[in-house]
């Protein structure tokens, strides 16, 4: 079989291939669904071993998130809350305890809830409220997604909170590199605002390394970013059968030729779907 | 079959309509849970096996339904469904 050959045999109706490319063929989608699964399983183990070729890449700063809530509340007339390094203590105890128990969620598989982190590291509090976000590129788009959820929003925008922490730490769910970011709002419940308000300037010049790490934030930008990698590898396979799709229809109306097959324009519309499905689906998740 | 159906949609007017409502309605679904992959996740799943279920009743409506007609439907769901988890979860 000759190159030319090949291609007929592969992209257009033909005697060769009983007049249905061989790309779509049920044969060829079980080839692809094998090759998705090698390949997802493949990048994710890829960038276990080299992380800093293919890796996940996030460029998120607590200074960008606290400068994003603060705009937030700022175009609804709230005043900005105040950077309170006791609850960026709970948000980071948070985050590694999620990472250490393995779970996503507001409250932990021993109980855990956001208040035990939040009065263990030595915030009282009359209110207090968190946001969960993982898998995110960029500060914006945390914020953002968190303001698109009426209930994260809620938290927000709520006029009696007066402080905030954050932490953005990486590290691994199910073997899989994750970047967490955690925000604790809260309102001391202390009578003294002002000693409050003095403590907090003195440990922030006191910081030891831990809270740096807890305050920069996670940017890392490896030579090849797995999700994006991800994406590209779908729309392409996604685009292809989508012309050949197109091409066939075509081809086949021409020649009048009578098959047994699915019909073009359904499988079309379907893929075509979850082809923008796919090229508009933004990283992240939040809790 | 005739195969000028291939690129008809006059003779499937009402099954094309019902189908671009499923697709449409579906992606509304998971757009709407943007920021939830799993429960996109689920969406696609049930659209994908919408689409499958549309195409068994299209083509026995159509007189042409076969059980190969019926994995070809089975298999492009099945592999949407792999496309999902690949990028989603």
């Amino acid at each position: 079989m000759t190159f030319f050959d090949a291609v007929v045999h592969l992209f257009i109706p033909h005697d060769s291939n009983n007049h249905r490319p061989r790309l779509l063929h049920p044969h060829a989608f079980l080839a692809y669904v094998v090759f998705i699964v090698f390949f997802g399983f493949g990048i994710r183990a890829a960038s276990n071993i080299a992380p800093e070729i293919l890796g996940i890449a996030t460029n998120i700063s607590v200074e960008d998130l606290l400068y994003d809530t603060n705009l937030k509340r700022q175009e609804s007339d709230l005043p900005p809350l105040i950077l309170n390094p006791k609850l960026s203590q709970a948000a980071y105890n948070k985050a590694q305890n999620m990472f250490s128990q393995n779970y996503w969620a507001h409250f932990g598989p021993n109980g855990e809830s956001p208040w035990d982190f939040i009065v263990s590291s030595g915030y009282s509090y009359s209110f207090a409220g968190e946001n969960l976000a993982k898998d995110f590129n960029e500060s914006s788009s945390v914020v953002q997604a968190w303001m698109d959820s009426p209930t994260h929003k809620d938290n927000i925008l709520k006029s009696e909170y007066k402080d905030i922490g954050f932490a953005v730490v990486n590290g691994k769910f199910n073997g899989q590199e994750t970047t967490l970011v955690v925000q604790m709002f809260g309102t001391s419940n202390s009578n003294n605002q002002a000693s409050d308000n003095f403590n907090i300037i003195e440990e922030s010049a006191k910081a030891s390394d831990s809270q740096e790490l807890i305050v920069a934030g996670v940017s890392k930008l490896p030579i090849l970013n797995v999700k994006t990698l991800n994406k590209s590898v779908t729309i392409l396979l996604l685009g292809l059968l989508m012309i050949v799709l197109v091409l066939d229809g075509i081809l086949i109306s021409m020649r009048k030729t009578i098959r047994i097959s699915g019909h073009n324009i359904a499988h079309i519309l379907f893929l075509g779907a979850f082809l923008g499905a796919v090229w508009l689906t933004a990283a992240g998740s939040i809790r | 079959m005739d195969s000028r159906k291939l690129f008809d949609f006059s003779h499937h007017i009402f099954h094309y309509l019902v189908l671009t409502i499923i697709l449409v309605g579906g992606l509304t679904a998971f757009f709407s849970f943007r920021n939830y992959p799993v429960i996109q996740f689920l969406i696609g799943i049930g659209i994908s096996l919408t689409y499958v279920l549309w195409g068994i009743i299209h083509h026995y409506i159509d007189r042409d339904l076969s059980i190969k007609i019926v994995i070809e439907f089975a298999v492009i769901a099945v592999f949407v469904i792999i496309i999902l988890w690949n990028v989603l979860i």
